[in-house]
């Protein structure tokens, strides 16, 4: 008995470029040609739909009497991870063809090695300057000596993230940060909501948590250049045990 | 019951086996769990994937699987033992359809616990529920495949199904979804004319 195979026949038309990967803020030239051997087939009445929604008819024009292409411009991150449907249909609202756009951050910056190895103590980096907000940080290390070289796991995060935890919990009831006008901070955070007040741990359990010294590090910077009273390690630590616990609850 | 060849309903003159009838009655139940648990899973996919999956109106080309259909418009009109050898068969080949399908979602959306993990269970699950029908037309006289008949092979997976466009590995999921709970509904309606006194 042959082998039985999963198979598709979405094969009116092909999409061009199919699944491109982009940048947020770029452009799209894309293409929608209907397949030679379909009987009466123009492209003529073909339109676009991204993620649902039609697109204007102004972005699209007929190539040839087969192909219809589209010119997308600034285009916004993806709505999904994965990825936003960009679809060509028929005439009747019938689908032909789909490809699927993953647009994406930048990368703001190429490897960077650490300057400052010492500056809180041995084995340490000290990132001193130029972090920015909102953008994923990939650190790890690498260690050589003359019989080899190891590499770590790689750490990713966010310095904005434990802010931004504390407040979408709701765990502390805690004023967000703003920074203090007499001091160069290299960057502005920019959480609205008032100023001032104290952060009252709502209670918790202690938890071991992992290696904290970046997080140490960015405590001292908060404490120095913004106004954030009573941030501290317990409630840090306060603030992981809940998570864990969420965690936990929302997996079983 | 009427133990003519083919004809599986039940009979008030006969009384079953008590164990027949709560297997019966258990996988019965079984089905209706399963139908609504596919309902929750195609939900949880098209949410995924994004619009316009689940949108109202989304109809994508309906896609050849070659092995499996969904239930034909003339299943309800055979006679009971052949629509449970049908609804066996078929719940037998969904397994590896579902994961495949949660091979490929497992990289389109790593960050979609929820739903890979309904996508195995589902696999299982359907596994599960054509080996108990299978058990009810064994315990009824009923062999899930009738004699000469090869076993039914199920679908192999192309290998160029990890090559295939997103957008097509997307319709292609939606369309499994689909069918399992067309066909753990099937089963469902298949079953409950073999439970004796009716459906509760």
């Amino acid at each position: 008995m042959p082998d039985r195979c999963l198979s598709l026949t979405l094969d009116t038309a092909v999409i061009s470029p199919q699944d491109p990967t982009l940048l947020i803020g770029s452009s799209l030239q894309a293409t929608c040609s209907i397949h030679g051997d379909t009987p009466g087939a123009t492209a003529e009445g073909l339109y676009w739909t991204l993620n649902g929604r039609r697109l204007p008819s102004e972005l699209s024009h007929l190539l040839n009497t087969s192909t219809l292409a589209l010119a997308l411009a600034n285009l916004n991150g993806s709505r999904q991870q994965s990825g936003d449907n960009l679809v060509c249909h028929a005439r009747d609202g019938s689908i032909l063809a789909g490809s699927c756009l993953y647009v994406g951050r930048k990368w703001y910056g190429q490897d960077n090695t650490c300057e400052e190895y010492h500056t809180v103590g041995p084995h340490s980096c000290h990132i001193p300057k130029d972090l920015a907000l909102f953008t994923p940080y990939e650190i790890w290390v690498e260690a050589t000596n003359r019989l080899g070289s190891a590499r770590s796991d790689v750490l990713t995060l966010d310095v904005l993230d434990v802010g931004l935890v504390w407040e979408a919990a709701g765990l502390p009831a805690c004023a967000p940060c703003r920074p203090r006008s007499d001091t160069a901070a290299p960057f502005s955070l920019e959480r609205p909501g008032p100023g001032g007040g104290v952060c009252e741990p709502r209670g918790g359990e202690p938890s071991s948590g992992p290696v904290r010294r970046e997080l140490k590090q960015f405590l001292g910077w908060l404490k120095k250049h913004a106004y954030c009273s009573n941030l501290s390690f317990r409630l840090y630590d306060q603030w992981r045990a809940w998570m864990q616990k969420s965690h936990k609850t929302r997996n079983q | 019951m009427n133990r003519r060849e083919g004809s599986l309903e039940a009979d008030s003159s006969i009384s079953f086996l008590p164990h027949l009838e709560a297997k019966i009655r258990q996988t019965h139940n079984l089905a209706r769990l399963l139908t609504k648990y596919a309902e929750q899973l195609l939900e949880e996919y098209v949410q995924q994937q994004g619009d316009p999956f689940g949108l109202p109106g989304f109809s994508p080309p309906r896609l050849s699987l070659a092995g499996l259909s969904g239930p034909a418009p003339s299943h309800a009109g055979l006679p009971l033992s052949e629509r449970l050898r049908l609804d066996a068969a078929a719940l037998g080949a969904l397994p590896a359809l579902l994961d495949a399908v949660r091979r490929r979602q497992a990289e389109l959306n790593p960050r979609a616990p929820r739903l890979l993990r309904s996508l195995e269970d589902a696999a299982r699950q359907a596994r599960a529920l054509g080996a108990a029908v299978e058990t009810v037309l064994a315990a009824l006289g009923a062999a899930a495949r009738g004699p000469g008949s090869e076993p039914a092979a199920a679908p192999a997976l192309s290998t160029a199904n990890s090559a295939a466009s997103v957008f097509s590995a997307k319709v292609l999921g939606l369309h499994v979804c689909g069918l399992y709970g067309e066909w753990v509904s099937r089963t469902e309606g298949d079953l409950s004319q073999l439970v004796p006194g009716g459906v509760s």
